[in-house]
């Protein structure tokens, strides 16, 4: 429980703050740290309200999202693509949504993330700020299966913003839970680009399942662009086969495999078919 | 503490605060309290919204330090109940306003949408209200209530119709005519319990059982007692050693006494072990940390068929007694009793076993059943279970008690004062004068406030320590220790004519009780008494067994036993009919009852005594099947154009009752004012319905006067009189009934007075707008206000009052149709409710508006059973979803996209103007139409509601 409400005045403070405060947290919206229930243990919140990472910009080759952007702020912007306008929706109440952040969502990577999976298949850069061992301030592009696969070492960095390239490539994501706001059972997100030639490339196959993690599945994406897996049913078996799931009162582990290969089977076929990019 | 400042409604405020205080306990604070709590900090049910920088969000998410600077609207910057904002008053108008406990931030949030797009779509209204939960009404009414204020905005004045008018001859029954406590609900004033407390009070918390079943070996509270601000530590060695039951039904009780304050037996995750009393909340928790509890633990059962397996362990197995008609072998009965275990007391003979935890049974036919399966050309046998599900009211079980004069005051949410004052008194072993009861606007029951389940602590511990104590359930103790619907299996059997004429219907009904036997007998027999008389059939017959077990309680939900029952009878004649190839429909409406029909099966029926056989009496039965077969186009297969969903149509019949014929009681008295307005007092407890303004109606329809100049006072045990109470769908028909013979008695004693001043016949005289007496015979008026006056001179005949009682043995049955299409994936097994028509027949609706939004409030209710909605317990019986987001509760995105409710116009015999009831009825169809639907849509039976997407897989032979 929050004992203690910092508001950091730049990044560098925010950062400082995080490293000399015992158990603190960056507070984006504040949706996770102060609800019923919170898996966040933290005493100190380290507001970054006035750090001004509020915005959409166009940059040209890539659309930068900073990280304190809402989910009903992403839903709402012209700039950005409609893969990630369908994740931030997964969040089922638009009052939420409206304080609910893009950076916030990322940072929990929770097996409830509505971002998470989509994100992390559309290949994009994180710009994230740090302090060395020695305390001085750096900025860091890194890419977004990086800080996947290490969460754990980035519990000391800042997300600043997410880059989302401009370049071709697509990008789908389901969620599947009883009613629109209740947990999800499974959330997966694919992703991959596909050439004149139809080489399948870059495939990015992610799926956060209730009680698991957020997977990454780099069996099934080499096997896709290794063209071992060419047909949605294939993508089906092989996902199912390769999904960690456990049984808990959401579902079964039985349906959790069968709807995260059934989802991204679907969204197989729709790159397939050449859907939204 | 730090100092922070913002603005709220244009006012400034500078205010210290905690570090860790949210922002909406700073604004309650500062005294804008319609800024409330339905979800403990979840995020989910919306009460606690408002406006911030001008962007909608959960005050209760964000801390208040957060708010240095901001720019902040609360509901109340909207308007007062005497100045209402448009979208206020158009939300009573559309009869939205119900039990209200978040209507003022559903204004807040449509007003903030209004000032952003001027006549917004059906998409925006769904975008905004998608954060906010709406149990009572089932959202479909709020884009109406846009409509109607951007109307109001643009022309002045309303253009659509809120609903249908019934009786022409009739100024205000049966007319839109707004809540009479609508103002003051949507402007977010003093109307709920919490709204009552003083400064000064004492706070109560609860220590829980962490175990489903355990004896407590020992229990210490000296550490607990010595601390600061502790007033009392109320355990099971020092309460009252006195043996009741929860559930606020008729007296004598047909449950069973099985429990006292607290037990040394704990019986379910969440049972009472302790009440800390103690000057703040703070102190009250550090104390309950601090009681040291030994337990041995027992193992559970949470399963009729655990319950049902020899030598399963015993839930209640203490010493029963009956005070009327013991068996003759007691005594031996009571041989291996454990006194650890207390008592069972019967109050008559309930059947029921506790040494096999049969808590209580009943049985009867008509007919003979097996000859009526012989004569069949198909019989098909089906058991359908259903789950554990939870009310929800938005405002949680609160209670606010105090000693004034002498006696103990005790300020409550509930549905039946008069129970609350009965059974308190018996647990604080006082009498009934010592104790006034005030029903408090109520924030949402739907049956969950029927029971007594914190009045009877709150009531004891105020009584013994003086001190004024309030009470509230967190959200998940509404989970854990409070009623819910009793899981059921429910087999049932039925033959059939190859024409489809029904031969026989047999109905097994084993109901699980869980810890305590609140409405053990009625609830399950209500499964077949409130669907058996149905049909038109000779050979009935049915078997009702209820079992304890460890589960969390179990009592009255809206339906009752109706829900399961009807989903049972209804599939498994869908089921009949499939197997004979026969249509579903043709078969309903060859077997349906019709008016005349005598209903020989009620003789089994009664509750807790032998029912009566009554023929049918007005019934829109066969109006609202043919409508409704009309208006889904029944018989017409629909196609999807994504050959992943699978179209399909069902419906089911529905019945309920109009309260307890002769079991149920309502009373209510009426007086002329001074000045010739009137105020009537209705022992009815509105529950948010619209009760209280059903008694103004009766009133202003019998004087010819608005209903502004009727005041109405109801739920107060002082100053009102006796009624049952609101359950049982007995609100309109029973306290409506009393209101309208109250009416009709002060109308009489007010002619008699009239003619005695007049010096007329009191034939010749009859009462007309504005408010006056006139003489049909000589032209002469005498207004009320002169009447009244000149009778309460000094030489005045006194007050012109009326009074009355209403009781009857007859049945106002209503009844229904409910239709539905759905739309089934069948490679992920989502279902979308795509179509959802709820026809009814509630006699005369008196308030039109407000019959409809709670016909698609409790449809969207069972569409939330049907579909999302159960209690998860792990092996220990601790509830592993007890929030409202992992529960389940269905939201406006849950909502049928074609959602229509239908009133089929009958005019009852014996109801007020021709009134049944209407809400309760509306939760039994959804079940059996969906279950029926899919089957229509995939070829699949489901038989365990709800029929979430995994189960539907499973059938599918997907998983």
């Amino acid at each position: 429980m929050i004992q203690e409400y910092l508001v950091a005045t730049d990044t560098e403070d925010a950062l400082k703050l995080k490293r000399n405060k015992n158990k603190s947290v960056f507070y984006a919206g504040g949706t996770e740290i102060n609800r019923l229930n919170s898996k966040v243990d933290a005493k100190v919140a380290i507001s970054l309200a006035k750090l001004g990472l509020d915005t959409i910009t166009d940059e040209g080759s890539y659309i930068r999202i900073g990280s304190m952007v809402t989910l009903q702020k992403l839903v709402e912007s012209a700039l950005v693509p409609q893969w990630l306008k369908d994740a931030a929706l997964f969040c089922g109440s638009f009052t939420r949504r409206n304080m609910a952040t893009i950076g916030g969502n990322l940072a929990l990577m929770s097996d409830q993330s509505y971002l998470a999976p989509a994100l992390l298949a559309s290949r994009c850069r994180l710009l994230t700020a740090n302090l060395t061992e020695g305390g001085a301030y750096s900025e860091d592009n890194i890419p977004i299966r990086e800080y996947h696969a290490y969460h754990q070492q980035f519990s000391g960095t800042l997300i600043l913003a997410i880059s989302l390239s401009k370049d071709s490539r697509y990008v789908g994501t389901k969620r599947f839970s009883n009613s629109a706001q209740n947990s999800a059972a499974v959330t997966v997100g694919f992703g991959a680009t596909q050439d004149n030639e139809q080489v399948i490339d870059h495939v990015r196959v992610f799926t956060a399942v209730h009680g698991s993690s957020v997977q990454r599945l780099n069996a099934i994406e080499n096997a896709i662009e290794n063209g071992e897996l060419t047909t949605p049913a294939d993508v089906q078996l092989a996902v199912h086969q390769a999904v960690a799931a456990l049984d808990d009162f959401v579902g079964s582990s039985a349906y959790k495999r069968y709807i995260a290969s059934e989802g991204l089977a679907q969204l197989f076929a729709e790159f397939l078919k050449g859907g939204a990019k | 503490m730090n100092k922070i400042s913002f603005t709220v409604n244009g006012k400034k405020h500078s205010i210290s605060c905690d570090q860790a205080e949210s922002l909406r306990s700073v604004l309650v604070r500062l005294g804008y309290q319609s800024v409330r709590d339905s979800d403990d900090k979840e995020g989910f049910a919306g009460s606690d919204t408002i406006i911030y920088n001008d962007v909608p969000v959960y005050a209760n998410l964000m801390l208040a330090q957060q708010a240095e600077g901001a720019e902040i609207r609360t509901a109340e910057s909207l308007g007062t109940s005497r100045s209402l904002h448009v979208v206020q008053q158009a939300m009573i108008d559309a009869g939205v306003v119900q039990s209200a406990y978040n209507a003022p931030a559903a204004a807040l949030l449509l007003a903030w949408l209004l000032e952003h797009v001027s006549n917004p779509t059906r998409a925006q209204i769904d975008e905004v209200l998608s954060g906010i939960f709406i149990r009572d009404t089932g959202y479909e009414h709020y884009y109406l209530a846009v409509k109607l204020a951007v109307e109001k905005m643009q022309s002045g004045s309303y253009k659509s119709e809120i609903s249908p008018t019934f009786r022409e001859n009739l100024t205000y029954v049966g007319k839109p005519k707004g809540k009479v406590d609508g103002p003051q609900l949507v402007a977010g004033e003093s109307s709920f319990v919490e709204d009552r407390v003083l400064p000064g009070y004492h706070t109560m918390v609860l220590l829980r059982s962490p175990y489903a079943h355990a004896y407590i070996t020992k229990i210490d509270t000296s550490e607990a007692l010595a601390m600061e601000g502790v007033v009392s530590i109320i355990t099971h060695e020092n309460c009252p050693d006195v043996f009741y039951m929860q559930a606020g039904q008729g007296n004598p009780e047909p449950s069973p006494h099985d429990r006292r304050l607290f037990n040394r037996k704990v019986r379910h995750v969440g049972d009472r072990v302790a009440a800390i009393v103690a000057e703040t909340e703070e102190q009250a928790l550090a104390a309950r940390a601090a009681i040291k509890v030994e337990y041995e633990i027992l193992k559970p059962i949470f399963t009729v068929e655990e319950a049902m397996a020899e030598g399963a362990p015993l839930v209640h197995n203490g010493v029963v007694e009956y005070r009327a008609g013991a068996p003759a072998d007691l005594d031996q009965y009571n041989k291996s009793a454990d006194p650890r275990d207390g008592k069972v007391i019967y109050q008559f003979p309930l059947h029921g076993d506790i040494r096999h935890n049969v808590a209580s049974a009943a049985h009867g036919k008509i007919g003979d059943v097996e000859k009526g399966f012989k004569e069949a050309d198909a019989v098909v046998e089906r058991t359908y279970q259903t789950s554990q599900i939870q009310c929800t009211p938005l405002e949680p079980h609160i209670c606010y008690a105090k000693i004034d004069g002498g006696r103990l005051v005790l300020h409550a949410s509930t549905q039946v004062p008069y129970h609350v004052r009965r059974i308190v008194a018996w647990v604080c072993q006082i009498p009934e004068n010592k104790i006034r009861v005030i029903k408090e606007r109520v924030g949402g029951g739907y049956g969950s406030k029927q029971d007594i389940l914190v009045e009877d602590l709150v009531g004891y511990a105020t009584w013994i320590t003086g001190k004024p104590i309030l009470y509230r359930n967190t959200r998940e103790e509404e989970f854990v220790a409070n009623s819910t619907r009793h899981p059921m299996r429910v087999t049932v059997k039925m033959g059939a004519k190859k024409d489809g004429t029904i031969t026989a219907v047999y109905m097994d009904v084993r109901a699980n009780t869980g810890p305590y036997g609140n409405h053990c007998l009625t609830v399950p027999m209500n499964a077949c008494s409130k669907t058996l008389p149905l049909l038109k059939c000779d050979n009935m017959k049915f078997d009702v067994i209820t079992y304890y077990t460890n589960i969390p309680p179990t009592g009255a939900y809206q339906g009752y036993g109706a829900p399961k029952g009807t989903y049972g009878l209804m599939t498994c004649m869908a089921e009949l009919a499939d197997e004979l190839g026969i249509d579903y429909y043709e078969m309903a409406m060859k077997n349906k009852v019709e008016p005349g029909y005598m209903l020989e099966i009620l003789k089994g029926l009664g509750e807790g005594r032998e029912g009566k056989v009554v023929p049918v009496g007005s019934c829109g039965l066969d109006e609202a099947l043919t409508k409704g077969a009309k208006m889904i186009r029944w018989g017409k297969k629909e196609m999807s154009d994504d050959p992943d969903w699978k179209i399909g149509k069902g419906f089911a019949m529905i019945q309920q009752g109009s309260g307890l014929p002769g079991l149920d009681h309502s009373n209510a008295w009426a007086k002329l004012l001074t000045d010739g307005t009137f105020q009537i007092f209705s022992g009815g407890a509105d529950l948010g319905t619209g009760l209280d303004t059903i008694s103004a109606k009766m009133i202003s329809e019998a004087f010819c006067v608005p209903m502004d100049l009727v005041t109405v006072t109801s739920g107060d045990t002082d100053s009102c009189t006796f009624d049952t109470g609101a359950y049982a769908s007995s609100g309109t028909y029973f306290s409506g009934g009393a209101s309208f013979l109250a009416a009709e008695d002060l109308k009489k004693n007010l002619l008699d007075e009239a003619a005695y001043q007049m010096q007329e016949k009191a034939e010749d005289l009859i009462l007309r707008a504005p408010g006056e007496v006139y003489s049909t015979k000589t032209g002469k008026t005498l207004s009320y206000a002169k009447l009244s006056h000149d009778a309460l001179t000094g030489t005045g005949r006194g007050q012109v009052m009326g009074r009355a009682s209403f009781t009857t043995g007859h049945n106002s049955i209503p009844y229904g149709a409910h239709f539905v299409q759905v739309a089934v994936n069948v490679r992920t097994g989502q279902i979308k409710v795509q179509k959802y028509y709820a026809l009814q027949d509630a006699g005369t609706p008196i308030n039109p508006e407000l019959a409809l939004c709670q016909m698609y409030g409790a449809a969207l209710k069972s569409i939330g059973h049907t579909l999302y909605e159960e209690m998860i317990l792990d092996e220990n019986g601790v509830c592993l979803n007890p929030t409202l987001g992992e529960y389940g509760v269905p939201m406006i995105s849950e909502k049928p996209e074609d959602f229509q409710a239908v009133l089929i116009d009958i005019n009852d015999e014996v109801g007020p103007y021709g009134a049944k009831s209407i809400s309760e009825i509306a939760t039994n169809g959804a079940a059996p139409a969906i279950a029926i639907a899919i089957h229509d849509a995939v070829g699949v039976w489901m038989r365990n509601w709800p029929f979430s997407p995994e189960k539907i897989l499973k059938e599918l032979g997907k998983i």
